[in-house]
């Protein structure tokens, strides 16, 4: 499968929101309900359009053990999924 | 919980300053028998009023206004007065029904349900003013009145009933961008801001549901680099160019700007 184009630096579409059920958080884009893991909402929170995906990755790679470049990688796919899902501005 | 009660020496500076007297002011209404608590609360308590507003004194219990100008609404009823042009107002609020609105509150599951229009808008003004209030007399009756509220838990309700609003509201405003409908979406854009400010001051423990008064709790609440920048965007976003409504692009642009200012708000409140 192909990887959906990211733009960089990535910025949130603002159709998408945040929002908290429980103890979790959900993307809700026109009444479709995102569930985001642990992992991804901590990338949907550094995504503001001005930081690039490298600065993402160097955001949460603190949060994970592992080195900066598999650090990117795991952002990158996350961000794809994103992207692929409309919940981020082409 | 515990809450800070006012005592008789607060309540007598504050009407002292509006030129009134608290002896005097009882003497209004025979308030002698079936009253639990008096207090005297409202926007001049709280320090948001101005020279025209009212001076609101409530009666809790089974007594009722005597006078035949009494007003009688739905949920209480309230006898008006002058003080010179100042109006003072009495509102008797009957203990059964305090008792129901507590009864209520209590029963919210802020979080876990959806929380919003639990509350009349002036049940929800009267459990704020009874947080701010000042006693007039028997002020035992005012602290057990006020035992009976959490008023963190009042704070949490209201911020999640406005973050309820914003969803509804957000979805209108996706809808009016995407049928071009700039006029009706601006305003209701706009309308956006002002829920989102309500979720910012509730979930900071402001507890007054009045629209009116944003700017002037933004205002207070403007004391971080955070508070006085959403009171920038507040009024950059309350009052942008009359312009902008000969250009599709730029009203589209203004509500996309409302609607991301809308959403990263309620992320902070639910931090």
């Amino acid at each position: 499968m192909s990887a959906t184009p990211l733009p960089d630096p990535p910025k949130r579409s603002f159709r998408a929101a945040r929002r908290r059920v429980g103890d979790r958080f959900v993307l809700v884009k026109q009444g479709r309900i995102f569930m985001l893991s642990e992992f991804a909402d901590a990338v949907w929170r550094l995504i503001d359009g001005v930081r690039t995906i490298e600065e993402i990755a160097a955001g949460i790679q603190p949060t994970l053990e592992l080195g900066a470049e598999d650090a990117l990688a795991v952002t990158r796919a996350a961000l794809e999924k994103l992207a692929a899902q409309g919940l981020l501005e082409e | 919980m515990t809450h800070n009660v006012a005592s008789y020496q607060d309540t007598d500076r504050f009407l002292q300053s509006l030129g009134l007297d608290r002896e005097h002011l009882l003497s209004l209404e025979p308030l002698d028998q079936g009253v639990t608590a008096v207090y005297v609360s409202g926007s001049l308590v709280e320090g948001l009023g101005n020279v025209g507003s009212d001076v609101d004194i409530f009666v809790v219990g089974d007594a009722q206004p005597t006078r035949q100008t009494a007003i009688w609404k739905d949920l209480c009823a309230i006898s008006i007065h002058y003080h010179g042009r100042r109006r003072i107002d009495f509102e008797y609020w009957r203990e059964a029904h305090v008792d129901d609105i507590a009864a209520r509150l209590d029963k919210i599951r802020v979080g876990q349900e959806f929380v919003a229009e639990k509350l009349e808008p002036i049940e929800e003004l009267f459990i704020h003013r009874v947080k701010i209030a000042l006693p007039m007399s028997r002020e035992e009756g005012l602290r057990a009145l006020q035992a009976r509220f959490d008023f963190d838990k009042f704070g949490q309700y209201l911020a999640q009933q406005a973050v309820h609003r914003i969803d509804g509201g957000m979805e209108d405003v996706l809808g009016m961008i995407d049928s071009g409908d700039w006029k009706v979406g601006v305003l209701r854009a706009r309308e956006l801001v002002g829920l989102a400010i309500d979720a910012y001051r509730h979930a900071l423990g402001h507890t007054n549901s009045l629209p009116k008064w944003r700017p002037k709790v933004l205002d207070e609440l403007a004391t971080d680099d955070f508070g006085q920048s959403v009171r920038r965007r507040f009024w950059e976003l309350q009052l942008p160019p009359l312009s902008m409504l000969e250009d599709e692009r730029q009203c589209a642009a203004y509500m996309e700007e409302c609607v991301r200012f809308a959403n990263s708000i309620v992320e902070w409140v639910q931090r």
